[in-house]
């Protein structure tokens, strides 16, 4: 716990009249359709050259910290996701919304948020002593064994409709195939087009397929979002009480969140899909996920927060960035004469524990602000459907294209928009779409790497992927046993 | 029309024309240049792109801002038919990777073509090195020669890059079998070298420097004309027999515009990216970032990328040996 020593030294007045700026800059850039913490980081940078290590620290940190907070508000409240880390959000935030519970719902997020990024910084500051050790005990087999453990998620989200959730798996992954292989690198499947080169972009489908497919719903219809419900605004104790309710459920949430941070390559879209599907089979009620179950959106928020501790571990261990927004972090601390690294554990200590200080109240002063700003905005839900819907599709098609400035975005965005329209309309999951796209590359790129570096044998002898192997197969079991044990006590 | 009149006022307006062409100059820059990057932010490419931004900004002759964009995809490839179909008009230029960019050409059809650039000056250059787990079983890359495996694993991270052909083009010319163990990042590539899943990894010494600085990784081959002072018990390619590989290999970072850039605002350009260089200023940023710059002009830059681009036609066998795998 050595970051307690420097709490001190973050909370100085100037330090902290940075972290509000910079927070209040992360909320927005978060807010602001396909724009992310990577970018947020991007764009202070040059603010830091004039600045001392720990202001840079402070603000680069903040706004990082802060934009998955303002990336949860629109999944919550038009199903449009900032970033593709708060694609997840979506699945059961806006039915919230829907049932004019948004204020419970975002309420929950920026709690889940500040007390996922809580528990993340601090267990990262007790794995410090073994960080290097952890970091070198995953490797390919036990990558491809969680992704299979994920694939098998889709049951339970698919429940009572499990053909046509397989056909929509099965879309996903086709989708994630297309673009470049990962046995050598060759390009298949783009059709002489260069923009399929890097495979289809994950935070284009998500906007088409719930954004968009959303508000054509919305314009058929003459309600708001929330329909006729009385929509309360303001912060909501509901939402309070929900997260303390399933600290359970939190907790584990938190830890799927910072195990997957720290393998570098698997990336923080991963821990939030692998923490809500860990969710659903787990309840007692899976029934109810995708159609407004707060413990979806307590999965999601806290493991993704959480999982930023985790991205620091070998980003301090190694140098090597847990992903492209630690990458940014990386080349800002550079720039200050700061060399992430073995030395961050030992030398430079005083450094991390002052940067995982920083990244703790950056976590809170982000909620405070949150919760402000964010419960303001509720108001939303009450705008007639549509009137609501071409603002919808602007705002997720500027997304599309703000994510990666390529036209083929938000072409791909429109063309999902149209399929989520069929798919909903003939009873497809597009949840299980979603995940067998993030999950195929993983699927398929360790695959080969295990069997490049291990072989056949590397899948059954490594302890970490036979653990994970069954764990897959109980939980594809689970609902069985579990009919058995009600008939026999029936 | 009277045919007098007509050829007036078309005189007239060619005359306009050319005061306005003449006129143009003195006005560039006007708006905002955009300076584009074809990675994502936080390589080394994205880096050096941030940093100079501000130093041509500040030693154009006009006030205009110059916006770094990042615009990934395909191994820089996007970037590069970006900057190549822009107009020509000094207000999208790129920095380049040129080495991957001609191993793409070489093996892919693609949109640009480096031959027809317009080169406005090299910032740095970054010589290529072969590395291992310093603890690991391989003190010198002739240990590879003793075949002690079928197959050597290399981490590699994409077909085309240019670490995968320089390894390529080694390893060929040592007679040492390998395959490849793929990943998409440089970070993914260097932890599978420590965890030992791969024997060895190739990669520019400025992205790797830090895993060499902390102990964890060591070089056992590096490309340079000389051996670097710093590692003087690191041979070079010449030192094993291959001294056509001593230089060829190394990664450039040049800054480009679109072909047919008119030679007066390539003048302003290369001018404002010179000062930058010489900025002392941006001096004490590199040396923040440990990296040097190594500038050469927009002559030298061009005289440069042809022979890079020829020599990279004699790897052309290499690359289709590569491609050839992937059909395997």
């Amino acid at each position: 716990m050595g970051f307690l020593s420097q709490l001190g030294a973050v909370l100085q007045w100037d330090l902290m009249l940075i972290m509000v700026g910079s927070v209040m800059f992360g909320l927005v850039v978060g807010v602001l359709p396909g724009l992310g913490g990577t970018i947020a980081m991007v764009l202070l940078i040059p603010l830091t050259f004039g600045m001392s290590p720990e202001a840079s620290i402070v603000l680069l940190l903040a706004a990082y910290g802060a934009s998955n907070f303002g990336g949860s508000i629109t999944s919550i409240l038009i199903n449009t996701p900032g970033d593709a880390v708060n694609a997840a959000t979506t699945f059961d935030g806006y039915p919230l919304a829907k049932q004019g519970k948004a204020g419970m719902a975002i309420t929950a997020a920026m709690v889940c948020s500040a007390l996922g990024g809580l528990v993340g910084l601090v267990v990262l500051d007790l794995m410090i002593p073994v960080a290097r050790k952890l970091i070198l005990a995953f490797s390919y087999p036990d990558f491809f064994m969680l992704a299979v453990f994920g694939l098998t998620v889709i049951a339970a989200v698919t429940r009572g409709n499990t053909f046509r959730g397989l056909i929509s798996a099965l879309f996903g992954v086709l989708l994630a195939f297309v673009g470049t292989d990962p046995i050598v690198g060759g390009e298949r499947f783009t059709f002489g087009v260069e923009y399929l080169w890097d495979g289809i972009d994950l935070i284009a489908v998500i906007i088409g397929l719930f954004a968009i497919g959303e508000a054509y719903t919305l314009s058929r219809q003459h309600q708001s979002i929330a329909s006729d419900i009385k929509v309360e605004s303001g912060i909501s104790w509901e939402g309070v009480t929900a997260v303390a309710k399933n600290y359970w459920l939190f907790l584990r949430s938190c830890f799927i969140g910072i195990w997957v941070g720290m393998i570098p390559g698997v990336g923080g879209v991963v821990a939030s899909f692998m923490a809500y599907g860990t969710a659903v089979q787990m309840s007692k009620t899976p029934e109810k996920f995708g159609k407004g179950a707060i413990e979806g959106v307590i999965a999601v928020e806290s493991a993704n927060d959480a999982k930023e501790g985790g991205n620091l571990l070998p980003t301090l261990a190694f140098g090597i960035p847990g992903n492209s927004a630690m990458a940014v972090l990386i080349g800002g601390l550079m720039m200050h004469g700061l060399s992430p690294g073995p030395e961050m554990l030992t030398k430079n200590i005083d450094t991390t524990e002052f940067l995982i200080a920083a990244a703790i109240v950056g976590k809170f002063v982000a909620m405070a602000l949150g919760l402000m700003f964010g419960t303001r905005l509720i108001f939303l839900t009450r705008i007639r459907g549509s009137l609501m819907a071409p603002g919808i599709i602007a705002f997720g098609l500027v997304a599309a294209y703000g994510a990666g400035g390529k036209i083929g975005d938000v072409i791909v965005a429109a063309a999902f928009g149209l399929i989520s329209v069929f798919m909903q309309k003939y009873g497809y999951s597009r949840i299980a779409l979603i995940i067998a796209l993030v999950l195929g590359g993983l699927l398929e790129a360790s695959y080969h790497q295990s069997m490049t570096a291990f072989g056949v044998s590397g899948f059954f002898t490594r302890p970490i992927a036979l653990v994970l192997l069954s764990i897959a197969v109980l939980s594809l079991a689970w609902p069985l046993i579990r009919r058995k044990k009600t008939r026999a006590s029936a | 029309m009277d045919p007098c009149l007509s050829r007036v006022l078309r005189a007239g307006a060619a005359l306009l024309l050319s005061l306005h062409a003449l006129a143009a100059p003195a006005a560039y820059p006007e708006k905002n240049i955009e300076l584009v990057v074809g990675y994502k932010p936080g390589g080394g490419y994205s880096d050096w792109a941030q940093a100079i931004a501000p130093f041509i900004e500040k030693h154009l002759p006009r006030k205009a801002n110059v916006l770094v964009r990042h615009m990934d995809g395909a191994g820089s490839a996007v970037a590069a038919s970006y900057v190549q179909r822009a107009r020509p008009d000094g207000y999208v230029i790129g920095i380049y990777n040129v080495a991957g960019l001609a191993a793409t050409q070489l093996a892919r059809e693609v949109p640009y073509d480096l031959k027809r650039v317009t080169w406005l000056a090299r910032l740095s250059f970054d010589d290529s090195v072969a590395l291992v787990l310093a603890k690991g079983p391989y003190k010198s890359i002739e240990d590879f020669k003793k075949r002690t495996k079928p197959e050597y694993i290399v981490s590699t991270r994409g077909l085309a890059a240019t670490n995968t052909i320089t390894g390529a083009v080694t390893f060929a010319k040592m007679g040492v079998k390998w395959k490849p163990l793929n990943h998409a990042g440089t970070g993914e590539s260097v932890l599978a070298v420590l965890r030992g899943d791969a024997d060895i990894t190739w990669g520019s010494y400025e992205s790797v420097q830090q895993y060499v600085e902390s102990g964890d990784l060591k070089l056992v081959l590096y490309y340079d004309s000389k051996r670097d002072p710093k590692f003087p018990d690191v041979p070079i390619p010449g030192d094993l027999g291959m001294p056509e590989l001593n230089e060829s290999m190394n990664s450039h970072r040049l800054i480009g515009a679109p072909p047919g850039l008119p030679a007066d605002v390539r003048e302003v350009l290369e001018q404002a990216i010179k000062k930058a260089v010489d900025d002392p200023g941006f001096a004490d940023v590199t040396k923040k970032m440990k990296k040097t710059p190594a500038y050469l002009n927009a002559r030298e830059t061009t005289v440069l990328v042809d022979g890079l681009l020829k020599s990279y036609q004699s790897y052309a066998g290499v690359v289709k040996d590569l491609l050839a795998r992937d059909k395997k």
